[in-house]
């Protein structure tokens, strides 16, 4: 079964996506062979306080849990964090979104550390995403701040036993964060494949050689990004059956351990 | 059959990262999916010498020697297009006349001046006489300038294809970085202006817009540098009930006009 880390529902501000709710966007996962998906909230992303968003990603999926299993977003700057990650605690998350770029703030925040000290004291890691768009297509309006490579190494290093998933990020960011991380912080990182180019460049298949296969976690970055690309790109790349399997699902259940449900 | 109507090639002076070996991996990937026929093209030693969008005369004519050659050792499986510098006027005509008459089946007209450019209508008009297609880089929507190129948009590709109805249009890589939307938009009124699938880009929703934009008639698969997402836009298209036979291969063989066998 093809497990999918990194899906969003709802709606983005900047075009219509042809499955922006629970119910359309697991057809079109469901059609490519994925069999469970990690979703969160994609309305949190921009909200004031995302607990709105995850408020409605909860009730959306709450008859489809056999299917998604809940991601938290959280904005360590928000005055209610702490009961956000308890919302999202009580509500099974398997991990917690953040998107410091998106929300106008730094990794190296004061309440960001005390946020990231409490996601490993709860065993729950951190999914962080590089951009939500491709830079090459976004609208004028939308213009997050840099990417925080620097930034995110010296967090790593800073906080011992924090997981962080990097999402949507591309070669260059991928080799940049894990190649310059000392052995024992690095496996700490996950990368998903949502923005890793595949066949016939194969950055998928040289990625996994240079870094480590167990590193990489299938995601499709759906529903901004389309499933089939991403399932097209892991099957295709220069890569073992076995390395598939565990890009496809092992890899993910080792780092989201609190995913629960048929197939696992 | 399956053909792709937008492949790259490099010759052995070049400045694209992964270089040369790009060219078997490619050929190889391709088999793999079952792509039965290439297009290709050589642009120039890409940045190697001189730019890879304005190369030299020297450039223009070494990269189309280059695809010559990959032609000739992969015969019925790889054809190309001679890629063009419109600046160069008489001797970019001269050498679109030379690949034609060595087997090249359309031209990839350089993003050197933009496609409106008085210097491109001769090159338009000999593709008419050698009833041969032009594909055009594009960048989907221009929002400013870059160095060392003119690109042209959709809009500007649109404009072009008004002024040559007889002519036929590649618009390349719908998938190729841009807003979408604004260049599938743009050709949707140009019935000789197709478009092709290729392109790294991947957002959820350009392939239900383009069916729905151009049709199925209008539609090419290609793969540019990433032939995993052209393969992945043929099954979403297929999701959506498309013809894929059109899109795997006639409407490539009615572009290509018989050229392809």
């Amino acid at each position: 079964m093809i497990m999918d880390c990194n899906v969003l529902i709802g709606s983005w501000a900047y075009r219509r996506l042809p499955y922006g709710n629970a119910g359309s966007l697991l057809d079109a996962l469901k059609r490519v062979g994925i069999g469970r998906a990690v979703a969160g909230s994609l309305d949190a992303v921009l909200y004031r306080n995302p607990a709105e968003g995850n408020e409605t990603l909860f009730r959306a999926i709450e008859r489809l849990r056999d299917f998604y299993t809940p991601a938290v977003t959280i904005d360590p700057t928000t005055f209610s964090w702490e009961q956000d990650l308890d919302t999202g605690l009580k509500a099974g998350c398997a991990v917690v979104r953040t998107y410091p770029q998106y929300q106008n703030w730094r990794l190296e925040d004061a309440r960001a550390c005390e946020f990231f000290a409490a996601c490993v004291e709860e065993n729950l890691p951190v999914l962080l995403t590089v951009e939500m768009e491709d830079p090459r297509q976004r609208h004028p309006m939308d213009r997050p701040a840099g990417w925080m490579g620097g930034e995110l190494r010296n967090l790593i290093e800073a906080v011992p036993g924090l997981e962080v998933i990097v999402a949507n990020a591309r070669v260059d960011r991928v080799r940049e964060v894990s190649l310059t991380l000392g052995e024992a912080d690095r496996n700490r990182v996950w990368y998903d494949t949502s923005a890793i180019w595949g066949p016939h460049v194969d950055d998928l298949s040289a990625c996994c050689r240079e870094i480590g296969v167990s590193r990489f976690l299938f995601g499709s970055h759906a529903a901004l990004k389309t499933p089939e690309t991403a399932v097209t790109r892991v099957k295709l790349a220069n890569l073992s059956g076995e390395e598939r399997k565990r890009i496809f699902s092992e890899n993910i259940l080792n780092v989201m351990r609190r995913i629960e449900g048929p197939g696992t | 059959m399956l053909i792709d109507v937008h492949g790259n090639f490099y010759a052995p002076r070049n400045n694209m990262p992964g270089g040369q070996a790009l060219n078997q991996a490619y050929l190889d990937a391709s088999r793999s999916v079952g792509i039965t026929h290439i297009v290709g093209k050589v642009m120039g030693t890409w940045g190697d010498r001189s730019s890879t969008y304005v190369p030299s005369l020297e450039d223009m004519q070494y990269g189309n020697g280059f695809m010559l050659e990959v032609m000739h050792r992969n015969p019925g499986f790889v054809f190309g297009y001679a890629f063009i510098n419109p600046a160069l006027e008489h001797l970019a005509v001269e050498e679109l006349v030379a690949c034609v008459n060595q087997g090249m089946i359309g031209m990839k007209l350089g993003a050197s001046v933009r496609c409106t450019s008085p210097l491109v209508e001769p090159l338009i008009e000999k593709c008419i006489d050698l009833s041969i297609p032009v594909l055009h880089h594009i960048l989907q929507r221009r929002r400013g300038e870059y160095e060392n190129v003119a690109l042209s948009d959709a809009a500007d590709l649109a404009e072009l294809a008004r002024r040559f109805p007889e002519a036929r249009f590649i618009q390349a890589h719908i998938a190729g970085g841009g807003d979408w939307a604004f260049g599938i938009r743009a050709a949707a009124g140009s019935a000789n202006v197709f478009l092709d699938l290729s392109g790294s880009g991947c957002d959820a929703g350009m392939v239900e817009y383009a069916l729905e934009a151009v049709g199925e008639d209008r539609l090419l698969f290609g793969t540019d540098l990433t032939l995993d997402t052209g393969v992945a836009r043929l099954e979403t298209l297929g999701f959506l009930g498309a013809d894929l036979e059109k899109i795997r291969f006639r409407n490539a063989l009615r572009v290509f006009e018989g050229r392809l066998k």
